[in-house]
């Protein structure tokens, strides 16, 4: 167990309010960076975090630096929709992400930070009997793996959610759903801070504002990190920075079969209790959640062209709020508060790249689309695991580089190596 | 029920209609207000202060500003299913017959049990749940249920919008963003260059603040001149657009706005401008302090917008505070609407007043510590800065003015950069000139006459805006109540210094973590000050500090507008095919499959769905029936090169084909992967016309667009989409010769002179055909093509001429059956983006014999695989029971925890040609496999059936029933 | 939203035009159809650039051809567009 100074609890808070106040420590140290270390880890969102949380408590190691060139979670971590699920069909997307659920589950006891992992249920929308049909061979697949899946016809899927207009006319009328009560939203920024906190209480390093600037390399190994705060020399690499994984691979000397898109997402203003679960629109795509502070959040697809701009557009977001009027109408009457674009880095197949890269001492962690936020406790913890030993984890096996060479892909979607179509 | 007078208006002055007195309600009280009201100057003109409740606290708040800044006063709008939540009482031009209602209160905005919480305060400081609630794990969700009942502000809407919202374009040379005196100066300079012009502003007024200061331009007083200058416009052109606020502007050149026509209808404007113009002025900024929250605080420059443009009383004795000279102007105004002015109080030390003050008692180098009163403020106590003697001043409206913060939201959003600028304490442009052009207030320029320097300028405002930032974030840190720097999140001082000192100081962690700035109002009141704020808690210069990321919109925009006219039936285009009205009168059930509406069956009287579809499945079998084909995808091809072109894009050999011969087809992604199948049919020499499946037939006549025009631009060959040219209906059975043969055909309709994949050019009677024999459903088949026009002719002949034979028209879903009863792909399901040619059987179609694209990855060791999943048929072993839909394939039945799945059923049905269940499934090395016993399973359905595994082609494998 | 200056049309909104994707790299020769590096390079590897990016538009809701844009995939500013047909880039 990681040995928290203070430990976080209400009588804690109490305790501390009697005191007048008395201030709460830093929640991460604040470090210069040391010449070197055992592994560098570029990135501090939460997939970086995790990985060195991980390595130090569960492979002892611990002279580590996670580097971020920004503030913590500021990549896509803080940009998602916040949505936690394991309902994918394939095999290896989807196992690697129920072990994720499963840590969810107990993370925020584990990492003594309230992460609101609330599984209020994740409902996807089935709009045709075709579609339903393909809904029940997914939720088969979901429960031959041990995970929790239903199927609800449009009777059932009206009283979990009341408020889904079901019109018989609608332009895509809802057939049914399939559901995964497990499922549901996880306040996103907290997991970057757990993740950090947890860390540093191990003796990892945490060093902000620290952008890379290029690689020292020998040979096919990476010596030395070179950042803003100076060279930091590294036996082990980890790149785990999203949409600018190919900017970091260039650096280091190679390309990546990935394109980074934006997709965004946005926020209506709070209102008070009017939606209890997360629903997903299938007809073009649109899923929508209400947050804690009551703001609906909502997203849709990619932007649909390369972009490095963190930002959306409109055009997407009319489409996507259309879409969210189809299914809740009151929505019509919510106004969108803030929108906001992460960039996601899709690979040829949509699915995520991990374990080695061709630099013998980088490993990568990249290409997880609009998938990864759900993901980061699992690949946190393989990828320790696979780093501390050297070969990786059957858990991401599948994901690795030479997939695409060998033409054994993982494509959930079945669209091809047209990212923008992912 | 009469409404009382507006006890607070000002006997004279202001822009309002005082001969048009407006009836509205507040929480049910009925009151009146003026023409020319916003809600806010009609509830201050009748003395109401306390507006609502705050978001986590509750406490008591009233009106801060008068526009679209106001963090506090939110109401909700309207009743019923017209309500709209969260609207700014300072932003609603007022209408008779107006109702609001206070949010977030309960029982009521006067008597509200939620400010218990603020009791609480100490507990429910910055981030304080993410350190609580951990107990039990997973009882998050017991917690939180309280939680969201507590936040949100207002009640979610009810029901559909009954208004409609709607989306207009726009095209100018330059787009004015804002019509204060910089705005107008730039539109009239604009149209005097023959420019076309289009000037919004988000008020109901054009003007800004000219609307009420005292000074006098070109000989007249300020707001004459306003009026004078929107007629020049309107006569030079330009288009002027209040109540209108720009709040995206990302792209080179395109602007959104959103155009309040009503206080329920809105208009979403896309402009594409060739130059835009940002005269957003400045926003002024409250100053912090203990309990500085009260209704009646309000900014300096709002008291004297509700003086000067609403004739309103904000208060019977006032007090103001500042750290710059603007908020001298108030005092003047103060002084001119005879409110008395019972202390005016400058932050900055040693300071004379810029001003006469006259007998109002002037404190320099003082501030305030901490106000009295709850609902309404009652007085302040006021402290020397240098000897800390307090002296308390009772009052009920305190004006503040914490500085001025250029609102640069738009020229953030479009990437420009900003610098801190010490002396305003605030961001300017870095270059005012790019990515646009900002002007006025905006870019920092608050002296009148320089705004317009093509008039002449009388004013007393105060040219110089620089604020004492250090003095206003100073006192934001004495005493112990609660020093509020975001009103709507009730973030404090406090919290701010909390948040760096737990290691959150990055400005953006400090607003994640504290959510300061991300309320309703975008921390347009609040996010200078955190910033200062954090910056003095982390001992860094706020230059330093960066700033948080501007996202759109600028303000709140309703949802409806943005997704405007295209929702419900105009959510997506609905294609229909030429059949579309005879396949409807003969009864049709129609069904959505992407973009197209398309018949699903043709139920005949009484029958249901499935009755429906064995019945249309048996008539062709046995007699002839009828599909509508026309939603293939159908692309001509001509050219020298037409062969050599399809040789590189399908994978089969087309070399051999002769004219008036086709050819099933498939077409691979460049990684080797199946994409399409489809027939090519050879036409004339150097003449053909190729299929796409409906699902793909967009994505195909793309990827071949490409190919030729990017990559093979040598080759001679044109590419036309001929889909809606041409109807298609397929004729299939044994009859299906007969029924062609009672069309007239002028060709030869014999197996010898019309074989199977060949085609005839011709006509049926006098209507012009390509007719095609191939089969879809296993039977003796034509697909016949005509004119699109000529459609329901078709139909009407065949139907006449069918009746005999016994024809009937059959649906998709018959379509289906007939297909998978002959092992047939289908686009979706066994052609599903994973699967190879091999995979489904079909390798020997993979061409050796030249290139094409796709060769060199389909050969990819994990392609190859010999344990691939692939197609077989599976039969219940019983012969009887139906194999579930969207089963897996297992080596025993399902038991209950979790078991490995060897593969799935791509389609499973009760044949009504063979009269037993089958089943089409991707097993693991499935064609190595025939003849073993499996489990189909479905947990979901909680059903498990053993199957053995086939040939996929159940009916007629030899294809002898099409060929005769 | 993103306007290109088609070269046949003059410049028209994003929403008449359909992303085709990457225009960097040639595609090999038919005539290599086993060379399966040279495939895997065109198909799946990606410079990816944060900055100028040349890739191909469609404008279907136009004339219908394919182009070459070279946009910058930061601020979406489009630098040219020429028809994907033409053998050289247009002058800056």
């Amino acid at each position: 167990m990681t040995d928290f100074k203070p430990k976080y609890s209400a009588w804690e808070l109490v305790k501390r309010a009697w005191q007048g106040d008395r201030p709460w420590a830093r929640a991460w140290a604040q470090v210069p960076p040391k010449s070197g270390y055992q592994v560098v880890i570029i990135g501090g969102g939460a997939h970086g975090l995790a990985t060195a949380y991980y390595l130090a408590r569960d492979q002892g190691i611990r002279d580590i630096a996670v580097i971020e060139k920004g503030w913590l979670g500021g990549g896509n971590t803080g940009r998602n929709t916040t949505i936690i699920r394991s309902d994918y069909f394939l095999e290896a997307s989807a196992r690697l992400k129920e072990k994720a659920l499963q840590m969810w589950e107990g993370l925020s006891r584990e990492l003594n930070f309230n992460l609101m992992v609330s599984q209020r249920g994740y409902v996807d929308l089935a709009h045709s009997d075709g579609e339903m049909e393909a809904f029940v061979l997914r939720a088969n697949a979901m429960r031959l793996r041990g995970s929790d899946a239903q199927i609800l016809d449009l009777e059932a899927l009206q009283r979990r959610v009341p408020q889904l207009n079901i019109d018989p006319m609608a332009r895509f009328p809802i057939a049914g759903a399939l559901v995964q009560e497990r499922g549901g939203t996880v306040r996103h920024d907290a997991v970057a801070w757990a993740y950090a906190r947890a860390a540093s209480a191990q003796g990892v390093h945490i060093i902000e504002h620290c952008p890379v600037t290029g690689f020292e390399k020998t040979g096919d190994r990476i010596q030395t990190v070179i950042t803003e705060k100076g060279p930091i020399d590294a036996d082990h690499v980890v790149v785990s920075v999203a949409g600018h994984s190919s900017e970091l691979a260039r650096m280091a000397g190679f390309d990546l079969p990935l394109e980074s898109i934006a997709v965004q997402a946005f926020v209506s203003e709070p209102v008070k209790p009017a939606l209890d679960v997360v629903v997903n629109f299938n007809a073009g795509l649109a899923y929508v959640s209400q947050t804690d502070k009551g703001e609906l959040v909502m997203g849709g697809g990619t932007e649909g062209y390369n972009s490095y701009a963190s930002r959306g557009s409109l055009p997407r977001i009319e489409e996507t709020a259309a879409r969210v009027i189809e299914m809740f109408p009151f929505a019509a009457k919510l106004r969108l508060m803030r929108q906001w674009g992460g960039i996601a880095d899709i690979a040829m197949d949509g699915n995520a790249i991990m374990g080695p890269s061709p630099v013998a001492n980088l490993t990568l962690n990249a290409g997880w689309g609009y998938a990864g936020f759900k993901a980061t406790p699992a690949v946190g913890w393989a990828l320790a695991h696979s780093l501390a030993k050297g070969t990786p984890h059957p858990l991401i096996a599948p994901f690795a580089l030479a997939r695409f060479q060998s033409g054994a892909l993982i494509d959930d979607g079945g669209a091809g190596p047209s990212p923008y179509l992912h | 029920m009469t409404a009382p007078a507006q006890d607070f208006r000002l006997p004279n002055g202001g822009n309002i209609d005082r001969s048009k007195p407006l009836r509205f309600t507040f929480d049910g009280e009925a009151l009146l207000g003026l023409a020319g009201d916003s809600l806010a100057s009609a509830l201050l003109a009748n003395g109401v202060h306390l507006v609502g409740r705050s978001f986590k606290y509750h406490r008591p708040r009233g009106i801060l500003t008068h526009g679209s800044t106001e963090p506090n006063a939110l109401v909700r709008l309207g009743e019923g299913e017209q309500a709209l939540p969260n609207q700014r009482a300072t932003e609603i031009p007022l209408f008779d017959g107006l109702v609001a209602h206070s949010q977030n209160a309960w029982p009521s905005r006067r008597h509200d049990l939620g400010a218990l919480a603020g009791g609480a305060g100490k507990l429910l400081r910055a981030g304080f749940y993410y350190k609580t609630f951990l107990w039990p794990q997973g009882g998050w969700p017991f917690y939180e249920r309280f939680i969201r009942r507590a936040a949100g502000l207002g009640r979610p809407p009810e029901g559909p919008d009954p208004q409609s919202q709607d989306h207009r374009h726009g095209a100018c040379d330059c787009l004015v963003i804002g019509a204060g005196a910089a705005g107008l100066h730039a539109a009239q300079r604009a149209v005097a260059k023959g420019q076309r012009v289009i000037l919004c502003d988000e008020n109901p007024y054009l003007g800004g603040a000219l609307n009420w200061i005292t000074a006098r331009i070109d000989g007249v007083p300020a707001n004459a001149w306003t009026r004078k200058v929107e007629k020049e416009l309107t006569q030079g052109g330009a288009l002027l657009l209040a109540n209108t606020t720009a709040f995206s502007h990302q792209d080179p050149g395109v602007c959104f706005l959103e155009q309040r026509l009503g206080p329920y209808r809105h208009r979403l404007w896309k402009i594409t401008a060739g130059e835009v113009v940002l005269a957003s002025g400045a926003i002024e900024r409250p100053l912090v302090f203990p309990g500085n929250d009260r209704p009646g605080v309000m900014l300096a420059s709002s008291v004297r917008a509700y003086i000067g443009h609403y004739g309103v009383r904000p208060g019977t004795e006032a007090v103001i505070l500042t750290n710059n000279d603007s908020a001298y102007s108030a005092l003047r105004d103060l002084q001119n609407a005879q409110i008395p002015v019972a202390a005016m109080v400058d932050l900055r030390k040693g300071r004379e007043a810029p001003i006469d003050t006259g007998d109002v008692p002037f404190f320099s180098g003082a501030q305030v510590v901490e106000s009295k009163g709850s609902k309404r403020l009652r007085g302040v106590i006021i402290q020397d800065r240098a000897t800390g003697t307090s002296t308390e001043v009772a009052c009920d409206l305190l004006c503040l003015s914490g500085g001025w913060t250029p609102s640069l939201h738009l020229y953030a959003q479009r990437q420009g950069k900003l610098i801190f600028n010490e002396g305003i304490g605030a961001h300017l442009p870095s270059d005012p000139q790019a990515p646009l052009r900002v002007t006025g207030a905006a870019a920092g320029e608050f002296d009148l006459q320089a705004c317009l320097p093509d008039c002449d300028v009388l004013s007393e405002e105060a040219i110089d805006h620089d604020a004492d930032m250090a003095a206003a974030t100073q006192q934001a840190t004495q005493g112990k109540a609660k020093a509020f720097v975001d009103f709507q999140n009730d973030v404090t001082a406090s919290d701010i210094a909390q948040a760096v000192a737990e290691g959150y100081g990055d400005i953006e962690l400090v607003k994640r973590y504290t959510t300061v700035g991300m309320g309703t109002d975008q921390g347009k009141t609040s996010n200078i000050n955190a910033l200062h704020l954090a910056a003095r808690a982390a001992e860094k210069s706020p230059r330093d500090m960066g700033h948080t990321t501007f996202r759109p919109p600028y303000t709140p925009v309703l949802l409806g507008a943005i997704a405007g006219p295209a929702t419900g039936d105009s959510l997506s285009p609905t294609r229909c095919t030429p059949f579309h009205g005879v396949s409807r009168a003969a009864g049709a059930a129609f069904v959505t499959t992407g973009t197209w509406l398309y018949p699903r069956y043709y139920p005949q009287k009484g029958e249901d769905m499935a009755r429906s579809i064995s019945r249309e499945v048996r008539n062709t079998r046995e007699n002839v029936g009828m599909v509508d084909m026309s939603s293939l995808g159908k692309i001509d091809v001509q050219g020298r090169d037409a062969l050599a072109f399809l040789e590189r894009v399908y994978c089969n050999n087309l070399a051999g084909l002769k004219v008036g011969r086709l050819r099933y087809s498939l077409m691979l992604r460049p990684d080797g992967l199946l994409f399409d199948d489809g027939t090519v049919a050879r036409l004339g020499e150097n003449h053909y016309v190729v299929t796409a499946t409906t699902a793909r037939s967009g994505a195909v006549w793309h990827d071949l667009e490409k190919l030729r025009q990017a990559h093979w631009p040598d080759l001679d060959v044109k590419l036309t989409s001929v889909t809606d040219h041409w109807a298609s209906l397929a004729i299939a059975g044994p009859k299906a010769r007969a029924l062609l043969d009672g069309l007239a055909p002028d060709f030869d309709t014999s197996n010898e002179a019309f074989p199977m994949a060949s085609l005839c050019l011709g006509r049926l009677g006098d209507l012009p055909a390509r007719v095609y024999r191939v089969s879809f459903s296993g039977e003796l088949g034509y697909e016949i093509n005509v004119p699109a026009g000529y459609a329901p002719t078709l139909w009407h002949r065949l139907m006449a001429v069918g009746q005999p034979l016994g024809l009937m028209p059959y649906g998709l879903e018959a379509l289906d059956i007939m297909r998978i009863e002959k092992g047939h792909i289908s686009v979706g399901t066994e052609i599903d983006g994973r699967t190879t040619p091999a995979d489904l059987g079909l390798a020997r179609m993979v061409s050796a014999k030249k290139p094409f694209i796709g060769q060199a990855l389909l050969q990819r060791r994990a392609l190859q695989e010999k344990n691939r999943r692939q197609l077989v048929g599976l039969r219940p072993l019983d012969g009887i029971t139906p194999l579930p839909m969207g089963a897996h394939i297992t080596d025993a039945p399902w038991n209950g925890r979790s078991q490995e799945s060897q593969g799935y059923l791509t389609a499973s049905i009760e044949s009504p040609t063979l009269g037993h269940p089958i089943a089409l499934a991707l097993l693991a090395g499935g064609h190595g496999r025939h003849g073993e016993r499996v489990w189909a399973v479905s947990p979901v359905a909680s059903q498990s059936v053993e199957a053995e595994v086939v040939s996929p082609h159940f009916f007629d494998p030899e294809g002898g029933r099409m060929r005769v | 939203m993103i306007v290109i200056p088609c070269p046949w049309c003059g410049p028209r909104d994003e929403s008449e035009f359909t992303y085709g994707g990457d225009a960097s790299r040639p595609m090999p020769s038919l005539k290599n159809g086993n060379d399966q590096a040279a495939w895997h390079g065109f198909v799946h590897q990606r410079e990816n650039p944060k900055g100028p990016h040349v890739e191909y538009w469609y404008h279907g809701g136009g004339c219908e051809r394919w182009l070459r844009v070279e946009r910058d995939t930061i601020t979406h500013q489009v630098r040219w567009a020429s028809d994907a047909a033409a053998k050289t880039e247009p002058e800056q």
